[in-house]
């Protein structure tokens, strides 16, 4: 071993202070407390991915309902708006 | 095993690790109480596959980086701050404050100075070296901690030794 870490050995152990496992112990009850249950998460993510299925299928619905007014103005010849001067 | 028995175990082993990596004590019980905290939420996923010391000194060398790179974030973040702002006081706060209490009185001015230059390495270098000489592991827990074979400790060993050669006699003056 080289010399210039020789000094690396006096290093000595020390111990943490008396009132560490005490402050992580309200870390963690702090956490916990913090923390959304995993079923409240699971339901929420369900709910939103419920929502944005209704929304999608809604604008699809929408689409296809425009659709099918314009071919139906088409086959009748009908003017698609009221504009007499075009 | 209990979270409690868990911390009576391997508290001091955790806090003087902490200690040899950030060399402050309050910087060391914050890593401390991070790697706890982090220990009571996998400890139902530990599986035990490897060692619980082991997996304790992942979650220690892990925590110990994450500080390391949060505090000099923080520290790049003041120094640009304090271009636009005159208020020194807030990087003033971030210097490194030496204060390791495993190291005697007459040695801290001698082992100040290698850890600035320790500090310095890489940060893989700079784990094998602390696993390795101040932690009296051997090559092979290094590397079992560590997650590499063992001629990669060896080498980063070497890599760590030849860099702080250079380092220090650059810093001296040869």
């Amino acid at each position: 071993m080289k010399d210039f870490l020789k000094p690396l050995e006096s290093i000595k152990q020390v111990e943490a202070s008396p009132f560490l496992f005490i402050r992580i112990q309200q870390r963690i009850q702090k956490e916990l407390s913090n923390r959304v249950p995993m079923r409240t998460a699971y339901s929420m993510a369900t709910l939103f991915v419920i929502l944005l299925s209704i929304n999608a299928f809604v604008l699809m619905q929408n689409n296809k309902t425009k659709m099918e007014e314009t071919n139906i103005a088409e086959s009748f010849q009908l003017m698609p708006d009221n504009n007499l001067y075009k | 095993m209990k979270f409690e028995e868990i911390y009576k175990q391997f508290s001091k082993l955790v806090y003087n690790l902490a200690l040899q990596y950030v060399q402050n004590t309050e910087d060391a019980e914050e890593i401390t109480q991070d790697v706890f905290v982090s220990v009571h939420q996998s400890l139902q996923s530990f599986q035990q596959n490897s060692e619980i010391q082991t997996w304790i000194y992942r979650i220690a060398i892990n925590k110990s980086l994450d500080f390391i790179k949060a505090k000099n974030r923080k520290k790049r973040f003041a120094f640009i701050t304090s271009l636009f702002h005159d208020d020194g006081n807030e990087l003033k706060n971030l210097g490194h404050n030496f204060n390791h209490p495993g190291i005697l009185l007459e040695q801290k001015e001698a082992l100040e100075s290698l850890f600035q230059h320790v500090n310095a390495l890489p940060y893989n270098q700079k784990t094998a070296l602390i696993l390795s000489k101040l932690e009296q592991k051997s090559q092979k827990e290094v590397a079992e901690i560590m997650k590499l074979s063992i001629k990669a400790v060896e080498s980063l060993l070497q890599r760590a030794k030849t860099n702080l050669a250079k380092k220090i006699n650059s810093s001296e003056g040869k």
